[in-house]
């Protein structure tokens, strides 16, 4: 199966945030594997219709922190020993991107059953 | 506001017809600059039939890039992007990429051959002949595809490569349209008709002005292999020209079927 990344225009969390969030999240969990190679810069800037240099920022920082490496001519690619994440480390990151979930059912207006109601919804669609 | 994720169907039919449209406008815009430079006056020398199939080949990739160009709608709020590595390799036909770069191989170096055995004609124009010196007396034959063709021929032909290669980049790099996951294939059939498409450009781009330019080398070389001083060479060469020029020929058929009678993005 193959990762998406998904971003939102309208949020206030800037882009590129967004995009080192998901891959870190992504990295942490296992879903990307070491070794796996990420979409070129200027691809994934067009899928999403970003400037090059947000994705590389994103790109960079994921760098500094060790979960992918780059390599000119070889592209990025997830780091060999990528720190697993810890369950405090797993609980703060459920935290933001909950956090992230109910600012953006927010804007939409929904209230508190609602936007839980859609989240009992989601993990019924995709059993843990 | 959050903008609703447009519907993937509309999305990826609206690109296939975005990218058709392109290829269709470079088609009959090709077929016209072809046609326009091939009934050029007799002044040009033959340069213009010599240019035709480049020029056809040069309008269609752009037909092809602008197609490309114009494939990407509006964007929603919410973007979604696979965690993919497209390349260009992956959507090229491979037998026929291979055979269209045999074929760049050979028209290249039957240009370098072709200027430099070439030899000015008697209006001094450069490369535009070539002689036989036997002691004395010297016989020359013209036109030959030397300086005065090829120089022109090579222009045209490496710049409309490099129109060929953004055409590529833009194939594989341009955002997927829709965001369901199934669409993914449906897209990968519109990229990989698409490299089809500028693979067999390039190959009349190359294909044709390689039977010509070996077509008139042989008759030129069987020619001259008449005359008393002849070299055993020129007859070989001559029948290994001719031979190019044939397969040349077949392969700028099969190019220009290709193109007109597009296969819906199988390979």
């Amino acid at each position: 199966m193959i990762g998406r990344l998904t971003v939102d225009t309208t949020d206030p969390v800037p882009p590129y945030e967004q995009i080192r969030r998901q891959l870190a999240d992504l990295i942490r969990h296992g879903v990307l594997t070491p070794g796996t190679r990420l979409p070129p810069l200027r691809q994934l800037a067009s899928d999403l219709g970003l400037a090059a240099g947000t994705v590389a920022r994103a790109y960079r920082e994921l760098e500094s922190a060790a979960l992918v490496t780059s390599r000119r001519g070889g592209g990025t690619r997830v780091a060999e020993a990528p720190a697993s994440s810890t369950p405090a480390e797993r609980d703060e990151l459920l935290a933001i991107s909950a956090a992230g979930y109910v600012a953006a059912a927010r804007r939409l207006g929904a209230d508190d059953d609602t936007l839980l109601a859609a989240v009992r919804r989601a993990a019924r669609a995709e059993p843990g | 506001m959050v903008t609703p994720l447009l519907d993937p169907t509309d999305a990826v039919g609206r690109t296939a017809r975005r990218v058709l449209a392109g290829r269709v406008g470079g088609l009959v815009l090709g077929l016209a600059a072809g046609a326009t430079l091939a009934s050029g006056p007799s002044s040009w020398l033959g340069l213009g039939l010599a240019l035709a199939a480049p020029a056809f080949a040069s309008c269609l990739l752009a037909g092809v890039l602008v197609g490309e160009l114009l494939a990407v709608g509006p964007r929603p709020a919410v973007r979604t992007a696979a965690l993919e590595v497209r390349r260009v390799r992956s959507y090229l036909p491979p037998v026929m990429t291979r055979v269209v770069a045999g074929a760049l191989v050979a028209l290249d170096v039957g240009l370098v051959l072709a200027v430099l055995a070439g030899s000015a004609d008697d209006q001094g124009r450069p490369g535009r002949a070539l002689t036989l010196s036997c002691g004395d007396v010297s016989a020359w034959v013209s036109p030959w595809p030397g300086l005065f063709y090829a120089l022109p021929i090579a222009v045209v032909v490496h710049a409309a490569l490099a129109l060929a290669a953004v055409a590529l980049r833009r194939l594989v790099r341009r955002p997927r349209p829709g965001s369901h996951p199934d669409d993914r294939g449906a897209d990968d059939r519109v990229r990989a008709a698409s490299a089809r498409a500028v693979t067999a450009a390039v190959g009349v781009l190359v294909a044709a002005p390689l039977a010509g330019t070996t077509l008139i080398a042989s008759g030129r070389l069987l020619s001259l292999a008449g005359q008393p001083c002849a070299p055993v060479w020129l007859p070989v060469t001559g029948w290994a020209s001719a031979a190019v020029a044939a397969v040349a020929t077949v392969l700028t058929g099969v190019f220009v079927a290709t193109l007109v009678v597009p296969r819906g993005g199988r390979r």
